[in-house]
C-alpha cells in the first residue's frame, strides 16, 4: 500500500515537527514576511513557515548532495547494526576551484537532516563546496565511526569528528580543488564547530578561514537539563508528556478530519499549527520529549555497542528479529543527567585516570574555550536572545566573549528562524566577509 | 518498442545508470585501527534492564504500541525488504529519475494515476461516498479527455484534488477491524485487513488491465503484464522519498509501525 506508506512518512515527519522537511519556499519576487512566532517555543517547535523562507536560487535549491560513506577495516559491527557498518555524509562541488565548508548536524541528527540540506545548500549558492556531517550523537556515528562507542563527551566526539573531516577533505581532493576551509554547524554542532576550531590550532590540517556557531549552547550539559526539567512533573494538575503528545497527534486527527486534507505539505502543516492551541507547558514537553526520544536512540545504540549492561544485558546479543520496543521504553525513561552519572561518566573514569564529574563537565563547554574565542577573530556566533536552551547568563556571556562577531535575533526560538530570510542573509553575509583575520 | 512512450534507449540508459549505482555503492575502505571498536570489560554500575515480564506490560502501555503478535517474522521480513530496496529498488528508481526527463516522469505517474482512478471509483461507490464518486469520476472523465488519455492532470488545476481510497479502507468503512499488524513482502507496513485490502486492489488492478489490453490490441498479454508491473515499481518507488533505516532512531521498525496504523486512521477519516 505504497500511498498509505508515503502518508506513513509524512506523518513522521509531523510527529517529529520537522516540517522543514516538506520544503516548499516561498514563491520568488514576493516580499518574505517577518518571523511570525514571538514565542520561543512555538518558534521552536513550528521553524519557518514557507513564506518566511529565504528563497534559494533554483539552481541551489535542486541541487541534491551526493551520498559518498567510508567502511573502516575490521571494526565490530553488533549485527542488529548490520545496516549501517558504513559512516556516511553527503557531498556538493562546485564544479571549479572554490572554499569548501563543512556542516556539523545538530544532536542526534543525520548529515542529510532537514537543516544540513538548507545550510548546504546555502552555502552552495554562495559558491562553497558544502559537506553535511552526521553528530557524533546519531546513532550511525555511534555505530560505524566512534572510536569509544559513546557520544556526549566532547573531547572524544570533537575526535571522531576531526578524524572523519581528514578523510573526507583527502576523498575531496582527489576530485575537486579547494581554495579553503570553514566549519558551520547548529546546536550541538556549533558547539562541536567551535572546539574543532581549536582543534585545529594544534595539527593544523584545515587552518579554517571562518567558523560559524549557529545557536550553539554554551553548556552541553546545562541545556540537556533544561529538556529534562521539562519533562519531569510539577504538581497534579499538569498533564504528563505523554498526554502532551497524544494531544498534539489528537488535534491532528481533528484537523485532517474536519479540513478534508487531500495532500500534506507544509502549507497545510502551518494551517495545522495555526489552529493549534498548546500551551507554552506543552510545547516545552514536545520539546522534551524530542530530546528524550533521541537520547533513547544514543543510549541504547553505545549499550549494545559497548555490551555495558545498562538497558541491555551484557551477556544478550539481540538477533535482528528480535522486538526492540521494551529497550526503547528502558531508554526513553533515562534522564540526560542519569546517563551522565550512571554511564557516561563511569565509561570515562574507566579510560581516563582521575577523571571526576567537574573535569568532564569542564571539557563540554564553550566556557572552557573562552580566551580562545575572544582572540579568534574567525570565529563567529549567530544565534537568539530568546533561545530556550540559553539562561540569561549564558545569553549575556556568549554576546561578551564575541563582542562584534556576535549576531543575536529578538525571536526564532532554538535554531526556529535558521530558514528566516534575514536569518539565512546574515549567516551568508559572515560566511562571505573577506579578510577577517 | 514504446514503453508508454519511453523510446528503449532510454530504458537501457536506466538500466545502465542502475548499475552504475549499484557499482558505486560501496563504500571507500579506511584503515584505522584506533577505530575497530575492540570489546572492553566495561560494564554500566546502574542498571535499567526490564525482565521479560515487566518487559510485556510496559510495553502495551508504550505510546508506540501496536498489536503486533508475528512481530519476528515480521521484522525479518522488514529487514529483507530494507535490502532489496537498497540492492534493486533505489538504484533503478534513482536511475530512472537521472535518465528519464521530468515532465516524461510526471506524465508517466499521471498515467498511472489515472488508471488508478477506476478502482478508486470502485471502492468510493462500495465505501457509499457520493462526494467522492462525483469527484473521482469527473477526474477520470476530465483526465482522460483533456488530459489526451491521463498523461495531464488537468482535473487537479481544475480544483479537483485527487480522493485515495483503496479497498483496504472500504472493508475499514464496512467495520472490519484493522487486525493484526503485518509486514508484507515488498509493499512493507500493511495489517491483515489492509492486507486483504491490497490482494483485492491487485485483483481489479489486473482485470482492469486485461480490458486495457483487449482494447489496445495487445496480443501478447504476459510482456505488457510484465512491463505493466515493472513501471508501476518503478514510477511508485520514485515518488516515495522514504529509504530504509535512514530516520534517526535505531527504533525504525517500531516507529514506522506506529506511524503506518496511525496514518491507516487517518486515511479512514477523510
Amino acid at each position: 500500500m505504497p500511498r498509505s506508506f508515503r502518508l506513513a512518512v509524512l506523518l513522521l515527519l509531523t510527529l517529529c515537527a520537522a516540517p522543514a522537511a516538506l520544503a516548499a519556499p516561498a514563491e520568488a519576487g514576493l516580499e518574505a514576511a517577518p518571523f511570525p512566532y514571538a514565542n520561543r517555543y512555538k518558534a521552536t517547535v513550528y521553524g519557518t513557515p514557507p513564506e518566511s523562507r529565504y528563497k534559494l536560487p533554483d539552481e541551489a535549491a535542486e541541487a541534491q548532495p551526493e551520498t559518498r560513506s567510508f567502511k573502516i577495516d575490521g571494526r565490530r559491527i553488533p549485527e542488529l547494526f548490520w545496516y549501517c557498518e558504513s559512516v556516511e555524509y553527503s557531498v556538493l562541488l562546485q564544479k571549479k576551484e572554490a572554499p569548501l565548508i563543512f556542516v556539523i548536524a545538530g544532536t542526534g541528527a543525520r548529515f542529510n537532516s532537514s537543516k544540513v540540506r538548507f545550510l548546504q545548500q546555502l552555502f552552495y549558492s554562495a559558491g562553497f563546496h558544502s559537506i553535511g556531517i552526521s553528530s557524533p550523537t546519531h546513532y550511525n556515528s555511534l555505530v560505524s565511526l566512534s572510536k569509544h562507542g559513546i557520544s556526549g563527551y566532547v573531547p572524544y566526539d570533537v575526535e571522531d569528528l576531526y578524524t572523519l573531516m581528514r578523510w573526507v577533505k583527502e576523498d575531496v581532493e582527489k576530485t575537486a580543488k579547494v581554495s579553503r576551509y570553514s566549519v558551520t554547524g547548529y546546536s550541538l554542532g556549533a558547539l562541536h564547530s567551535a572546539f574543532l576550531a581549536k582543534r585545529d590550532e594544534k595539527d593544523k590540517i584545515f587552518n579554517f578561514d571562518k567558523v560559524l556557531l549557529i545557536n550553539p549552547p554554551v553548556d552541553l550539559y546545562n541545556s540537556a537539563l533544561v529538556f529534562d526539567s521539562w519533562l519531569a512533573e510539577t504538581g497534579n494538575t499538569r498533564q504528563t508528556p505523554e498526554q502532551a503528545v497524544n494531544k498534539f497527534i489528537e488535534s491532528f486527527t481533528d484537523f485532517y478530519r474536519t479540513n478534508h486534507v487531500g495532500r500534506l505539505d507544509s502549507s497545510v502543516l502551518y494551517r495545522f499549527f495555526n489552529t493549534l492551541d498548546a500551551n507554552d507547558d506543552e510545547l516545552r514537553q514536545l520539546i522534551g520529549v524530542g530530546f528524550r526520544v533521541t537520547a533513547a536512540s544514543m543510549i541504547f545504540t553505545s549499550d549494545v555497542c559497548l555490551k555495558a549492561g545498562y538497558v541491555v544485558p551484557a551477556d544478550k546479543t539481540i538477533a535482528t528479529s528480535e522486538p526492540l520496543l521494551p529497550y526503547f521504553t528502558a531508554a526513553s525513561r533515562i534522564s540526560f543527567e542519569q546517563y551522565f552519572d550512571e554511564f557516561l561518566l563511569p565509561y570515562l573514569q574507566s579510560r581516563e585516570g582521575g577523571m571526576t564529574k567537574e573535569k568532564a563537565l569542564a571539557a563540554c563547554t564553550l566556557a572552557n574555550l573562552g580566551g580562545y574565542l575572544r582572540s579568534a577573530g574567525n570565529v563567529y556566533v549567530i544565534g537568539n536572545d530568546d533561545d530556550p536552551i540559553l539562561n540569561e547568563r549564558e545569553l549575556a556571556y556568549l554576546k561578551d566573549v564575541f563582542g562584534q562577531r556576535g549576531t543575536f535575533f529578538p525571536h526564532g526560538g532554538h535554531c526556529g528562524n535558521l530558514q528566516y530570510v534575514g536569518f539565512a542573509q546574515k549567516m551568508l553575509k559572515i560566511i562571505q566577509k573577506q579578510g577577517a583575520q | 518498442m514504446n514503453i508508454l512512450g519511453t523510446p528503449l534507449h532510454a530504458v537501457r540508459s536506466v538500466a545502465f545508470v542502475a548499475l552504475a549505482a549499484l557499482l558505486c555503492a560501496c563504500a571507500a575502505t579506511r584503515q584505522a585501527p584506533e577505530h575497530t571498536l575492540p570489546q572492553t570489560s566495561f560494564r554500566a554500575p546502574v542498571s535499567h534492564q526490564v525482565d521479560a515480564e515487566a518487559a510485556k506490560r510496559i510495553d502495551e502501555a508504550s505510546m508506540l504500541y501496536v498489536y503486533d503478535p508475528i512481530e519476528g517474522m515480521n521484522r525479518r521480513m522488514y529487514n529483507f525488504n530494507a535490502m532489496v530496496d537498497r540492492a534493486v529498488f533505489v538504484p533503478v528508481a534513482t536511475g530512472y529519475q537521472a535518465a528519464v526527463p521530468k515532465t516524461v516522469r510526471t506524465g508517466v505517474s499521471n498515467v498511472i494515476g489515472n488508471l488508478n482512478e477506476v478502482p478508486c471509483l470502485a471502492n468510493s461507490a462500495l465505501q457509499a461516498d457520493q462526494d467522492k464518486v462525483n469527484v473521482t469520476l469527473i477526474r477520470f472523465v476530465t483526465n482522460t479527455i483533456l488530459g489526451v488519455g491521463g498523461m495531464f492532470d488537468v482535473a487537479t488545476n481544475l480544483g479537483f484534488e485527487r480522493e485515495d481510497e483503496d479497498f483496504g479502507q472500504t472493508l475499514s468503512v464496512w467495520g472490519a477491524p484493522s487486525g493484526a499488524y503485518v509486514v508484507l513482502p515488498f509493499y512493507g507496513p500493511s495489517s491483515v485487513r489492509d492486507t486483504v485490502g491490497t490482494a483485492g486492489d491487485m485483483v481489479f488492478s489486473y482485470y482492469q488491465m486485461e480490458y486495457i489490453f483487449d482494447l489496445a490490441g495487445v496480443s501478447d498479454h504476459a510482456l505488457a503484464r510484465n512491463v505493466n508491473t515493472a513501471v508501476r515499481a518503478v514510477n511508485t518507488r520514485s515518488e516515495i522519498p522514504f529509504r530504509y533505516y535512514t530516520t534517526d532512531t535505531p527504533f525504525e521498525y517500531d516507529v514506522l509501525r506506529f506511524a503506518y496504523t496511525k496514518a491507516r486512521v487517518l486515511q479512514a477519516l477523510d
